[in-house]
């Protein structure tokens, strides 16, 4: 929710950025000592990392995983990474398809700003994101985490950690010696500075969700509805360079998985005897979601027990490629 | 008004049914006063449909009565699914205390959404249950299925 004070003042710096042509307008607000800020990210919104898409169904687009609009993604990505160099700022929104509008002192957007500008000048700087997911036993998780991610003051394995380059070497030449490890997902992502990347791996399989009735002299005719569902990940991350030793990362990754073969159940039309046959797919998956600041070569880890006693371990690994 | 709709003026079992807001064909003595007429009965067709009509004075039905529509058997059913599915999800938010030999899952939240539409042959319910929530990290899993 945009706080009245922040909605009037969007209004007129969406109007003298349009005016100026300047990349950020700033105005104070009166009896406060918060500023609000209007930045042009047009830079930034070229979104020219790899993006692969495999649709097999119809409408595939109706039921691709959800992603926000870039500008969605730079607010929250920008308010992360203030808070996180402990800039925090009050708001920051996302203005139409090319501006994002902060409201904070007026150090906390002088960083902004600051950090913004750096990224204009070093948007050709490139990243490699590896992620990968794994389903790690029980008695692995139980013996080798507490070693590898620390504990959590209760003394289990610590669900969030940050590593550093020999830690996350450590972690995954551990895992990757793991007996009876499974490696779920381990795709790679390259990014650009500050560029949001999507990347989706999609399998679209189509299926009698319902019928619609029709009355013709004589005879009900019921003509099914296909329905698609998905089956693969979907990432969507965003990185940006801090300091020659850091940068921050947001990534979110959407797995998923359709039982096959998809299950019929017999039934009869609602208002109607009429018998039908439906499908009811049944999915499961993992959304996670990380936001970290990390060193070069560092990696954001979430870890989770499973109801089998099993663990769920993300690790997302980011590596310059060029600078 | 009709000579026969008069007689449901002086009906006290008919009138009481309707101060009661019952259906009088719930009512046995009604029933069999109305059933005895074949005129008397049509007389009384017609003014339920008058009644039905006017706004706020329909007779509310006794659910014992009649046969419980199908959509009511499927909701039905459904609540008992999603009471089950969230005692599932949040059981372990009952009893956290687990020992370190064996760590399993901890659900931090639930969240059952189902999503009935009146015309369409399934419904669709999506129960979700998180395992990391903090500063700007969250890892949850997610299952999704239909039911007729």
């Amino acid at each position: 929710m945009i706080p009245k004070r922040l909605s009037v003042s969007l209004t007129l710096l969406s109007l003298a950025s349009l005016a100026t042509g300047l990349s950020a307008q700033r105005q104070s607000l009166p009896g406060t000592k918060s500023a609000v800020a209007a930045f042009d990210l047009g830079f930034a919104l070229a979104d020219n990392g790899p993006k692969l898409r495999m649709p097999t169904g119809e409408s595939a687009a109706a039921t691709a995983p959800a992603t926000p609009p870039v500008t969605h993604r730079l607010a929250e990505f920008l308010a992360g990474v203030a808070t996180g160099l402990n800039m925090p700022l009050e708001d920051v929104q996302p203005l139409g398809s090319r501006y994002v509008v902060a409201l904070g002192g007026a150090r906390e957007l002088d960083a902004l700003e600051q950090l913004l500008a750096k990224a204009r000048t070093q948007q050709q700087t490139q990243f490699e994101l590896a992620i990968r997911m794994y389903s790690l036993p029980a008695k692995f998780a139980a013996t080798k985490l507490p070693d590898l991610l620390g504990v959590d003051p209760a003394g289990k394995p610590a669900r969030v950690a940050v590593l550093d380059r020999a830690a996350a070497d450590g972690l995954l030449q551990a895992l990757d010696a793991a007996p009876d490890l499974d490696v779920m997902h381990a795709p790679k992502v390259m990014a650009r500075n500050l560029q949001p990347v999507t990347l989706s791996v999609l399998q679209y399989s189509s299926y009698v969700k319902d019928y619609t009735v029709r009355i013709e002299p004589g005879q009900v005719i019921a003509d099914p509805v296909v329905g698609t569902v998905w089956d693969g990940f979907s990432i969507d991350a965003t990185c940006l360079e801090l300091d020659p030793e850091r940068i921050a990362m947001r990534v979110a990754i959407e797995q998923q998985n359709v039982a096959q073969p998809i299950e019929e159940r017999a039934t009869t039309l609602p208002g109607t005897k009429l018998p039908v046959t439906v499908q009811v797919p049944r999915v499961s998956g993992v959304r996670a979601k990380q936001m970290a600041i990390l060193g070069w070569g560092g990696a954001g880890v979430l870890a989770a027990p499973k109801e089998d006693g099993s663990w769920l371990v993300v690790v997302t690994r980011c590596e310059p490629v060029a600078k | 008004m009709h000579a026969k709709e008069d007689q449901f003026r002086n009906h006290a079992a008919l009138q009481r049914c309707f101060d009661e807001r019952r259906d009088p064909l719930d009512d046995p003595e009604c029933r069999t006063w109305l059933a005895a007429d074949p005129e008397r009965l049509l007389a009384y067709a017609r003014l339920r449909e008058q009644l039905d009509s006017l706004p706020g004075t329909t007779v509310q039905p006794q659910p014992a009565a009649r046969p419980i529509p199908r959509g009511w058997w499927s909701l039905a059913a459904l609540a008992a699914a999603l009471l089950a599915s969230a005692a599932w999800l949040l059981r372990d938010l009952a009893s956290p205390a687990a020992s370190a030999a064996e760590p399993v899952g901890v659900v931090i939240a639930g969240e059952l959404h189902f999503a009935p539409e009146p015309l369409a042959a399934t419904v669709a319910v999506r129960a979700t249950w998180t395992m990391v929530r903090d500063r700007g990290a969250a890892l949850e899993q997610f299952t999704e299925w239909s039911v007729p």
